[in-house]
């Protein structure tokens, strides 16, 4: 089987992947070159070019944006893509900072023959809204400068690919710019001329740098590719262009986010309980926000309701600039059964109930109670978290018992009529909470029936109320 | 004109004196002393206002619905109850520990939302909501969340009555009695309100209600010496 590799060119990957509307003209530049890298159609509509500096570019047009070029906000974001291409494709390679490298001559038969890839290729790329260049070649490096030369083609043709290389200018090959001037001036024109050249007589005038290069655009050197293993977690930012100050309508960036994780969560069959939300504030601390859901979920509503309770009881101190969304942990599936005749209309499971209770409440308010084997009144009841069932309790328990307890008790100020008792506690010596009390059950004169007690020294105090 | 009258009904805005809505489960065990006195008994009203003391035997005058709510294996909520409640108690009076949950939200205005978002879940079969005022139109949101989730809330306030009439289904009021409690029903939908009665808890408490006879004095006179 011959080799074919795709390359992709994405020309302006930070300005397609900005948060933003795009009627305002947008340029990216980069700093330390002081070149327009990017532009938008807005932008070159009003005149502006690549390579431009910024003082021209300022003055051909009083409204452009201008966004500082970031190289690492490319690679994170081509990361995205390649994960994203994954599903249809398996050898994918990083061409830092713009471009993916695919080999694809395994794919052909899966897909039968180079359209029908193509055709899946495509429709996995067009809802990302970035713009692209490509071009298959037989070598990765012949297919990565047609694709940067803007040739778009397609084919298995072997001829007409080596035609298309050997056609290419001396621009469109990288070189060196002295080794490019010193090629023009013994004469060599384009790509073609340069391969017709002996590789022992290149190597006697040129460099090695030029040899490689050019061994392996024809295929005769190896070129070494790492490919793409994607990462089992979700791990995705948003840069916003502007920034915003108010937590509802933070929400819609959000959405954004949750519909690729939806995308993501789906495509593996898995659902997510945890969320991790970051939220870079301008002069502040970065906000982590941890939503969880008692129940494993997938769908952008549910997470969206989720987040929307946590964004209420959190005040924006400082406008948001940026958004990250992590998921890490990841649960398979659960089939859940509901009567079908009971004819119930709520339709939350009680595991869902409890991540909304709990994403607005907080964590702590939501709680079981749970039997403790302990013959202090204090402690024979306590707090634990819901849905977590424990078994009967093995051990003997009072027969009366008040339905409320107060916690601390309180001093007895008033009247009372003494009814039953006492029934002597005497117990915890070995913790330091001794306690030693007459228990009684009494009434005051409001009707209020009481639990009480008597301490050694005779001091009477509240303990409980039989509601 | 029917037509119009089908429109208004169907719409839930004409209220007509057989119309009731009733629960899915209307056995009625262990109430046998309520229902002589209401006919139906608390599983017959949705939401139930209650205003009582605190302490007087409130919810043990619950105690016997929430037992046979329980039994469809869904959950009962007690939000912002006064003080911690005492899980001994409540296991023995028959309650399933692990299907009660005690929410205690930090405000009084996350409370109602706790209790909307309980009762229309499905997942509940009961809410007791401590509370205090309330006004109509929350009243009415709770009552709709009621009926989307097939749950009953009970209402708990202190004992000052509210200075309106809310659309409740059943609003009564507790008073300390020496046998059990006094039961005066303020409303019940559907009927005229039967006049105050006196519920007996002897049976199921009987260390909690006084003795019979009040003469059972500590305090025996001296026998005086005979002036004679």
């Amino acid at each position: 089987m011959q080799a074919l590799w795709l390359y992709l060119h994405f020309p302006s990957l930070q300005l397609d992947t900005l948060y933003t509307q795009q009627s305002l003209p947008l340029a990216v530049l980069n700093k330390e070159k002081n070149q327009i890298v990017q532009l938008n159609q807005r932008a070159m509509e009003s005149g502006l070019s690549l390579g431009m500096g910024l003082g021209t570019a300022a003055a051909l047009s009083r409204d452009v944006q201008i966004l500082e070029y970031k190289q690492d906000l490319e690679t994170g974001k081509l990361t995205e893509i390649a994960r994203w291409l994954y599903f249809v494709t398996s050898d994918i390679a990083f061409c830092p900072p713009n471009g993916l490298l695919l080999r694809i001559h395994h794919m052909l038969s899966l897909y039968g023959g180079l359209e029908g890839y193509w055709e899946a290729l495509k429709s996995r790329l067009e809802p990302l809204a970035v713009k692209f260049q490509y071009a298959c070649g037989l070598t990765p490096q012949a297919a990565r400068m047609l694709a940067r030369a803007g040739h778009n083609l397609l084919s298995q043709d072997r001829n007409l690919l080596s035609t298309r290389v050997a056609q290419c200018s001396l621009e469109q090959a990288e070189l060196v710019d002295k080794t490019r001037l010193k090629l023009s001036r013994v004469g060599v024109k384009n790509v073609g001329e340069l391969l017709a050249v002996p590789a022992t007589e290149l190597a006697r005038r040129f460099d090695m740098q030029l040899v490689t290069y050019l061994g392996q655009l024809s295929g005769l050197f190896h070129m070494p590719v790492d490919f793409y293993h994607p990462p089992a977690i979700f791990d995705q930012s948003l840069e916003l262009m502007y920034e915003i100050e108010s937590s509802p309508i933070l929400l819609h960036p959000i959405k954004r986010l949750l519909k690729d994780l939806q995308a993501f969560l789906r495509l593996r069959d898995k659902l997510t309980d945890e969320l991790l939300l970051l939220l870079s504030q301008r002069d502040a601390e970065i906000i982590e926000l941890k939503v969880n859901s008692a129940q494993g979920e997938y769908q952008l509503e549910k997470w969206l309701e989720l987040i929307n309770l946590k964004l209420t009881n959190l005040p924006l101190q400082q406008p948001v600039y940026a958004l990250r969304l992590v998921v890490r942990h990841f649960v398979e599936p659960q089939g859940q059964s509901n009567d079908l005749f009971s004819g119930r209309q709520g339709q939350t499971s009680v595991a869902q109930l409890l991540s909304v209770l709990q994403a607005r409440l907080g964590p702590e308010a939501v709680s079981c109670l749970q039997l403790n084997d302990d013959f202090r009144p204090e402690l024979s009841t306590r707090y634990a978290p819901p849905l977590r069932s424990s078994g009967p309790p093995d051990w003997p328990l009072a027969t009366l018992r008040p339905a409320f307890l107060l916690e601390p008790p309180q001093p007895l100020r008033e009247k009372v009529r003494l009814l039953h008792g006492p029934e002597r506690i005497q117990t915890g010596w070995w913790d330091g909470h001794a306690i030693d009390r007459d228990y009684f059950i009494a009434r005051n004169t409001q009707g209020q029936w009481l639990w009480i007690f008597r301490t050694r020294d005779t001091q009477w105090y509240v303990q409980g109320l039989f509601s | 004109m029917n037509h119009l009258l089908d429109h208004l009904k169907n719409k839930g805005w004409v209220w007509q004196g057989d119309f009731s809505r009733p629960l899915a489960d209307k056995r009625t065990a262990g109430e046998n002393e309520l229902l002589s006195h209401l006919p139906g008994g608390l599983a017959a009203y949705d939401l139930v206002e209650i205003h009582s003391p605190i302490g007087i035997g409130e919810l043990r005058f619950l105690l016997p619905r929430l037992e046979v709510n329980s039994s469809d294996r869904r959950l009962q909520v007690w939000i912002a109850p006064p003080h911690k409640p005492n899980a001994e108690c409540l296991h023995q009076a028959g309650l399933e520990l692990s299907q009660l949950w005690v929410i205690r939200p930090a405000a009084a205005r996350d409370a109602l939302w706790t209790a909307e978002q309980c009762l229309k879940s499905g997942a509940c079969h009961s809410v007791l909501l401590w509370h205090g005022e309330l006004n109509v139109a929350q009243v009415k949101r709770l009552q709709q969340a009621c009926q989307q989730g097939r749950a009953q809330l009970f209402l708990l306030h202190g004992e000052k009555p509210q200075s309106q009439s809310l659309p409740v289904s059943l609003s009564l009021r507790l008073q300390p009695h020496d046998r059990g409690l006094q039961v005066t029903i303020n409303k019940c939908r559907g009927s005229w309100p039967p006049a105050p009665f006196t519920l007996e808890m002897h049976k199921r408490w009987p260390r909690l209600c006084l003795p019979r006879c009040q003469e059972t004095r500590n305090v025996i006179p001296f026998p005086r010496a005979q002036a004679s």
